[in-house]
């Protein structure tokens, strides 16, 4: 039986467990990627990153950045799911694979077609919003930190709605008709069917997709790296990206890899306090 | 009979807000690709204009055209061979995540066996850091193994970053088989590799099929590796394609960018769209539910 | 029995896939005993770096020897990655060609040949764009040598200009003027800037501050004068302009700002050599001038960001003596002419820069090709650091946020500290 587990166990080990020890070891030292070997630094580089303006002002943008966006795709995620599930309505399975499709398309050409979108001189969607009088002047989308974050999670919710909505969904399907009906014929209303009876059944798929939703939106990268660039100043910058602009446009490998190591630890910690949360939440 | 007439027309009401609802959402999920598959049939000139043109005015084939030809000069773009790149990886790693998801979840699944726990968590742990911060260290290991701009270096990383989630959804897939089959499997003498093959297996195509569909998505669409790991242009990947078209400070041509964008997204929605049965309304009553 | 068979086969389908994979990717690593010495050359360009190595077979195939260079193409944004990863795992190529900002420091690390006595050998060294050269230097050591110059300047749309009876500007009042009748009295911008993008702003603002008298890293390497009288002055140049510019400028970037030129939208921009080309492309239509950067006060000297890609051998290379030749033949005239000139980059030999039959053809090129003459590249170690330091104020300043005064004042101290 564990012959079972062997391929994932060593693809494991070799490809993440290893790599991040030595990414590990690079964040004490000063590295030099030529010789392959540093000066043993202590905690300078950890020192260094936390009195980085930009590092710190990215774990905030990040995090406010996780706050707005997981619950707009709980909603949105739960809605289409909700709306999907009604096998009363036509053409169910088309929208669902409508509102799934943007999920399939890379970063990179969403967040071009998006910036084209967003553009207030030659962008599509100011122009619809002016045509149909819903405003007077462009609306600089990307031009503040808020608005700027603002068009970022309505990227993401477009893009990743519907991959909540499948996982919502498959929790949806799970619950057997007569379960409704018992309900129904007690007299429930809508409404207190889907308070006291759906969200509860489901409550594991949408720990999952929480879960998922934050880890992710943690480790958000090509929706900003894309769509703002960090911009306006910086101000939009993720953990990861500014990692990566340290590692490969400052090239401060050591401080990069300093980064990693914290981000893995803000991903560690919050995966665990999620899984003890929900499983708090849960009888089994 | 008034009432129920009111009734059903109330029904009848919130049916049509429901239609007309998921049309207007359909169409904003949409848009953005019509946008992309427009400006693809369009010449130059008429994609970047003010005011914005809404249907492929000037229709041409020319950028299509250019991703299908031969370059003529050295250091062109040479988009076919990048095609055939991405299917191949995409393909491999697909399948790879499947079969070792597969084996990996029956085995948390059916089993109690010391370490379970550790297994279980150490896979999915890859998947709280994103590889872009392992990007010196992994390729640094990829030359150690010989690997460098080699395919295999790519279709092993996307295994490991993206086994996590299919173990867990085959995981909870085989959760939902009985035991009982199990037991009668048993009972007449059959190994675990064959109880695997025959019963397990057959009864999570579901599962498969989700695991299928997100991977070779993410595969697929996945740049920043196969630019850093492939150093020669004939190893290139699609989305690699598309990021050299992009770039400043030059020649920025929006047809073609929209072009390659198109060829990136058809693909996986084509199969996607290939697998739909088994992916849509009934990914499976179990395929997600947590341990 | 049947299950076996399956489990047997599908081992055996993994097996001999990758192997297949190992062998399809290897092969073209194998190397029988006759095989040519094959030059691996990176750039972020292919039309001329890949149109040099063309050349450059041909010539070989020509000469019947067995000397080959291979190009590949880098994307701009990751040049320094690929090259760093590459340096890491001693897969690096023989020969780069990197954007020149960016080799400081990859001198430092290690990462180059010493060609100092190679390049003495040359003949040609007081022909090469001396300021490109500089930077190519390090510890009085030469590593790099100049390869394709990008300098840049003001492109204006002609036909805007007429329409509103205007002349191109040659003072800052002037253009100031000129952005305000453009931006208040018709439906187009007078100006547009990529705020975004802070290695264009520094490739297109710095040139204001150096031709006021301000530098941002001063000749000797450790301090900077921009937060001076000069270099606020230059900011509030700039912030002024902003006024007239899209309200979205601050934050645009390099498309926006591109764009917004191209759909003939804005009238004027800040931009690059390669521009000519790419509006070419884009906008056949679009009438456009090229003019130097306005000065000051009439009878200063302008003044233009130097920028390019330099080309250096790393210290990795198993064919030095190949590798110094292929160098050598990308800076010959004719290779300068035929492949940087002809396709719309300036040459870095001085004796062609200007005067070549391309550049006779359409003399637009040569504003942007006497930058090479008086133009300036900066040289630090911390480039990208100062240029985030920069792209962190500037954008504020532009929108009006921060005074000229303030924002340099914020920066200067960060980059006084990144010199040292």
């Amino acid at each position: 039986m564990y012959l079972f587990v062997t391929p994932s166990v060593i693809l494991s080990i070799s490809f993440f467990v290893i790599p991040f020890l030595h990414n590990l070891i690079i964040s004490f030292c000063n590295w030099n990627i030529i010789t392959n070997n540093g000066k043993f630094l202590g905690l300078e580089n950890y020192i260094r990153i936390f009195t980085d303006k930009i590092f710190l002002s990215s774990i905030l943008t990040t995090t406010q950045y996780t706050i707005f966006v997981v619950p707009f795709l709980l909603f949105f995620g739960l809605l289409f799911a909700l709306i999907v599930n009604d096998s009363n309505l036509r053409g169910n399975s088309l929208f669902q694979m409508i509102y799934f499709i943007p999920w399939v398309i890379p970063w990179l050409t969403a967040g071009l077609i998006w910036r084209f979108l967003y553009n207030d001189l030659y962008g599509p969607l100011n122009y619809l919003l002016i045509h149909f009088r819903f405003i007077e002047k462009p609306i600089l989308f990307l031009s503040t930190k808020m608005t700027a974050m603002a068009s970022v999670i309505l990227v993401c919710i477009w893009k990743t709605a519907g991959y909540n909505m499948v996982i919502l969904l498959a929790g949806l399907k799970s619950i057997p008709e007569q379960v409704y009906e018992a309900a129904a014929i007690d007299g429930a209303s809508g409404w207190k069917r889907f308070i006291s009876i759906t969200i509860p059944l489901i409550r594991s798929s949408i720990a999952l997709m929480v879960i998922m939703a934050v880890v992710g939106s943690y480790l958000a990268f090509d929706h900003f790296w894309i769509v703002t660039r960090g911009a306006p100043s910086h101000e939009t910058e993720t953990i990861l990206t500014w990692l990566y602009q340290t590692s490969f446009f400052r090239f401060r490998l050591g401080e990069g890899a300093a980064m990693s190591v914290v981000l893995l630890a803000i991903t560690g910690i919050f995966a665990v306090i999620q899984v003890r949360a929900f499983n708090l939440l849960k009888l089994k | 009979m008034e009432f129920i007439a009111k009734n059903r027309l109330i029904r009848r009401t919130k049916r049509t807000l429901l239609y007309l609802l998921n049309t207007l959402m359909g169409i904003l999920m949409l848009f953005p690709f019509y946008w992309t598959i427009i400006n693809a049939l369009k010449p130059r000139e008429n994609i970047i204009t003010n005011p914005p043109i809404f249907y492929p005015k000037g229709f041409t084939t020319e950028h299509f055209a250019r991703i299908f030809s031969i370059p003529s000069k050295l250091g062109e773009i040479h988009y076919l061979p990048m095609m055939k790149n991405s299917l191949f990886i995409g393909t491999a790693g697909t399948m790879g995540v499947c079969i070792v998801a597969a084996l990996t979840g029956y085995a948390l699944s059916v089993k109690e066996f010391p370490g379970r726990k550790a297994v279980f968590y150490l896979v999915l742990s890859a998947m709280l850091i994103p590889f872009q911060a392992l990007l010196v260290p992994l390729f640094s290991e990829m030359n150690l193994l010989g690997l460098v701009d080699n395919h295999l270096s790519l279709i092993l990383i996307y295994i490991t970053f993206f086994q996590p989630l299919g173990m867990f959804i085959m995981k909870n897939s085989f959760d939902t088989i009985p035991k009982a089959m199990y037991e009668s499997a048993r009972i007449e003498g059959c190994g675990d590799y064959q109880i695997f093959q025959r019963i397990a297996l057959p009864n999570v195509k579901m599962g498969l099929g989700t695991v299928a569909v997100f991977t070779s998505a993410a595969v697929w669409n996945e740049f920043l590796m196969a630019l850093i790991f492939m150093t020669s242009q004939s190893k290139f990947t699609l989305p690699v394609g598309l990021a050299f078209s992009h770039q400043p400070p030059f020649d920025i041509n929006w047809g073609l960018i929209s072009a390659v964008s198109v060829l990136t997204f058809l693909p996986t929605i084509m199969l996607f769209i290939g697998l739909r049965k088994y992916f849509i309304s009934g990914v499976t009553a179990g395929a997600i539910s947590a341990e | 029995m049947k299950s076996r068979v399956g489990t047997l086969l599908m081992v055996i389908l993994v097996f001999i896939s990758a192997s297949a994979t190992l062998w399809a990717n290897g092969n073209s690593e194998n190397e029988t005993a006759e095989e040519p010495i094959v030059l691996k050359v990176w750039n972020r360009n292919g039309t001329l770096m890949g149109g040099a190595v063309e050349a450059f077979n041909a010539k070989m195939e020509a000469e019947g020897r067995d000397l080959r260079a291979e190009f590949t193409l880098v994307p701009y944004e990751e040049q320094s990655s690929k090259f760093l990863s590459s340096l890491a795992a001693k897969t690096a190529p023989d020969v780069y060609a990197i954007d020149l900002i960016l080799a400081p420091y990859f001198s430092e690390m290690g990462a180059w040949m010493d060609i100092t006595t190679e390049v003495n050998n040359l003949g040609f060294q007081d022909d090469l764009n001396p300021g490109m050269f500089r930077i190519g230097e390090w510890n009085g050591k030469q590593y790099c040598l100049p390869w394709a110059n990008d300098n840049s300047s003001l492109i204006y749309n002609k036909t805007i200009f007429t329409e509103m009876g205007l002349e191109p500007p040659t003072t800052w009042e002037e253009t100031l003027q000129v952005a305000k009748i453009i931006t208040e009295q018709s439906d187009k911008y007078g100006i547009t800037f990529s705020g975004a993008n802070s290695g264009m702003t520094m490739f297109t603002w710095l040139p204001f501050a150096w031709m006021n008298g301000a530098q941002l890293i001063t000749d000797n390497g450790k301090d900077t004068t921009i937060d001076s009288e000069a270099g606020v002055g230059a900011l509030q140049f700039w912030a002024e302009l902003a006024q007239y510019a899209p309200e979205g400028a601050p934050v645009y970037d390099y498309g926006d700002y591109y764009n917004g030129f191209v759909t003939g939208q804005v009238a004027m921009i800040f931009g690059g050599s390669w521009h000519v080309m790419s509006i070419s492309n884009d906008a056949p239509e679009l009438d456009f001038g090229i003019i130097p950067f306005p000065v000051p006060e009439k009878g200063n000297d302008t003044s233009a960001f130097m920028g390019g890609d330099i080309m250096g051998i790393t210290a990795q290379t198993a064919h030095p003596k190949e590798a110094m030749e292929f160098v050598a033949f990308c800076l010959s005239e004719e290779t300068q002419i035929e492949i940087l000139a002809k396709n719309g980059s300036v040459p870095v030999r001085l004796s062609v820069a200007v005067d070549n039959p391309y550049f006779d053809k359409d003399p637009r090129y040569k504003v942007f090709a006497a930058g090479g003459q008086f133009g300036r590249a900066p040289k630090a170690l911390n480039y990208n650091d100062i240029t985030t330091v920069m792209g962190t104020i500037m954008p504020k300043a532009l929108s009006g946020e921060v005074s000229p005064e303030d924002a340099l004042k914020e920066a200067a101290p960060q980059i006084r500290d990144l010199l040292q």
